[in-house]
């Protein structure tokens, strides 16, 4: 072995790095756009152009969105990774409930029919990750099957996940009873609106997935 | 709304893609399905899958609810493992339907709620 190679194998035994891709998954509305622009402010900085669309609306992202070659690092480590944001998992979608949220007929259908086409890309792209943040929003009642059999998949698959409680800044928020449904999974509080909790995910992401 | 019942034994002798087509079939025509036991989670997300792909004006999804111990502790899990080696059943309870009748099923562990629109 050189010199060259031994000398920087002694310091990248210090520096460790991992590398993998890291999905965001849960259903529609639960803040995970708002959450994966909050990771991309933080790392590619405020001047980043890079924003993913969110909005109050059920399904406003309809396709896998992918960035790549983000850093997160943590003292002596540090972590490359593809963050996937994805469409919400559910199990129906009717443009009719776009039409009674005020979305023109003809816009609802479209609509409905690309956020259809984004929930089926979400589940086949389980396959593409190695870990998850499966983002819930804490206002809401936990304990759903589709949360269910999306972790229940996780776990057949071998993926490690964190929950993510997210709009703990909202009153009715209850991490406590995300906690109290899923025991066996780290669950993280964050308001990805408010950029509060944003810390702790990120030791609990070093922590579980490095 | 009818709703089917279904035997475990009838849904166990399918293949798992022969149950999801069995169980969908009887949904989009309206059906509300309940049978013994429950899908497995690569299951129930392809049964997912196969809805959505079905989705149209008239067909809008499914609803799907499990009453049955979910998220067990190790004992329930070891008590989970013995009842399905001794009967070959998995305990619990399963409810599909179809989304454009079923506003809604809210779930706990003990109760299932189906609210009809």
């Amino acid at each position: 072995m050189s010199l060259k190679k031994t000398f920087f194998g002694f310091f990248s035994f210090f520096r460790r790095k991992k590398k993998l891709t890291m999905g965001l998954y849960g259903p529609p509305n639960a803040g995970k756009s708002t959450l994966a622009n909050v990771f991309i402010k933080q790392i590619l900085g405020e001047d980043s152009e890079l924003e993913f669309s969110a909005s109050s609306l059920e399904h406003e992202t309809r396709s896998v969105q992918k960035v790549e070659k983000l850093e997160l690092k943590k003292g002596s480590k540090s972590m490359d990774f593809t963050l996937i944001d994805t469409p919400g998992i559910a199990t129906k979608i009717d443009y009719e409930d776009f039409v009674k949220k005020g979305v023109k007929k003809s816009d609802a259908k479209i609509r409905a029919k690309e956020a259809t086409q984004g929930v089926i890309e979400s589940i086949k792209w389980l396959d593409n990750v190695d870990a998850v943040l499966i983002v819930l929003d804490a206002t809401l009642n936990p304990y759903s099957q589709v949360n269910i059999t999306l972790i229940g998949n996780l776990v057949a698959k071998n993926k490690k996940v964190i929950i993510v409680a997210n709009k703990v800044d909202l009153k009715t928020a209850n991490v406590e009873k995300i906690k109290l449904v899923f025991p066996d999974y780290p669950v993280v509080g964050v308001s990805a609106k408010k950029e509060e909790g944003i810390e702790e995910l990120h030791s609990k992401i070093f922590e579980e997935f490095f | 709304m009818d709703v089917k019942i279904l035997s475990f034994n009838s849904l166990m002798e399918l293949t798992p893609r022969q149950r999801s087509e069995k169980i969908l079939s009887l949904v989009k025509k309206g059906d509300l399905v309940v049978f013994e036991g429950r899908l497995e989670s690569e299951e129930e997300l392809n049964l997912t899958t196969k809805a959505l792909e079905s989705v149209s004006g008239k067909f809008t999804g499914i609803e799907i609810a499990y009453l049955g111990a979910q998220n067990k502790s190790l004992i329930e899990k070891v008590k989970h493992s013995l009842v399905k080696v001794l009967s070959g059943k998995s305990p619990g309870l399963t409810v599909v339907g179809p989304s454009k009748t079923i506003k809604e099923i809210k779930m706990d562990p003990n109760n299932l709620e189906i609210m009809l629109k």
